[in-house]
């Protein structure tokens, strides 16, 4: 009977050593964490570019060619012709290639 | 007073029971390990069921990569068409890709016809199952040698399409350089 009292008493010393390294530590760090502060956010005017001061644009002389001014594109465009051409070529071989490769021999 | 059972009672009977199974194993055995000796057959030669098998597998194969052609050939064809109004909006003279397309066209419509036809045949699968798998000899050699010929004829049909188009762009791209302006 003291035996199995002993044991008893044991295991609760034991688990109450556990239960205590479960819930230890400084109470701080249970604490939720700080929210971050609002954004400072002034109620004024959204800022713009910096206007750019006025100056007297010349204007075009209507004398001057209209061709004189240089078309600029945004990027360089491919020769529309060439491009075409060489699709046709392509797909033609690719057939071709198929075609030629396709194994037409069906004994095993 | 009931007597009870014990390993010596039992031996008997058990003995008797193993000895049934084993002979009835004994016979069933060659059923599931059945021979496939290769036998003749017309057109085909002599070919095993596991042939007739493989066969099938490969003439399906030539019927995808053949229906891959075909689709192709309708994008060539209308890629043609772009190439035919570029030059046409140009003031070139395009009679000659214009025919050339049309008789193309009118190839591959005969292609895909075909190839339908083709489809047929595994569609309906006579001779085998669902697994490649050959039920009736004579039937599952027909269905081969019919997808065969079917494929076959496609093959060449699509081969002198693409030659004489080819031949045919060639050939106007040669003059067309030699009226560039």
């Amino acid at each position: 009977m003291l035996r199995n009292l002993a044991f008893l008493a044991f295991f609760l010393t034991g688990w109450l050593c556990l239960a205590a390294c479960g819930s230890g530590g400084s109470t701080d760090d249970a604490k939720s964490a700080v929210t971050l502060p609002a954004p400072q956010v002034r109620v004024e005017l959204l800022p713009t570019a910096t206007p750019a001061p006025e100056t007297s644009t010349p204007q075009p002389e209507a004398s001057e060619s209209p061709t004189a001014a240089p078309q600029v594109q945004a990027w360089p465009t491919l020769d529309e012709e060439q491009y075409l051409l060489n699709l046709i070529d392509g797909m033609i071989e690719k057939i071709e290639r198929r075609l030629n490769n396709t194994d037409t021999e069906i004994k095993p | 007073m009931p007597k009870t059972l014990n390993f010596k009672t039992l031996i008997g009977p058990l003995v008797a029971l193993l000895m049934v199974m084993t002979m009835l194993l004994a016979t069933a055995t060659p059923v599931f390990a059945e021979d496939d000796p290769p036998k003749p057959i017309p057109g085909l030669g002599k070919v095993s069921n596991a042939d007739l098998t493989k066969m099938y597998q490969k003439i399906r194969a030539w019927y995808d990569s053949q229906a891959i052609v075909i689709r192709d050939s309708y994008e060539l064809a209308a890629q043609f068409q772009t190439v035919i109004d570029f030059y046409k909006k140009k003031g070139r003279d395009v009679t000659r890709l214009e025919t050339a397309l049309t008789a193309f066209y009118g190839d591959i419509n005969k292609a895909e016809a075909a190839r339908v036809y083709t489809n047929s045949f595994f569609s309906r699968n006579a001779g085998f199952n669902g697994f490649y798998v050959v039920l009736d000899r004579q039937l599952a050699a027909q269905t081969i040698l019919e997808a065969r010929t079917n494929l076959k004829g496609t093959h060449l049909d699509l081969l002198k399409a693409i030659s004489i188009l080819k031949q045919e762009f060639h050939a106007w791209k040669r003059w067309m350089l030699g009226h560039a302006e």
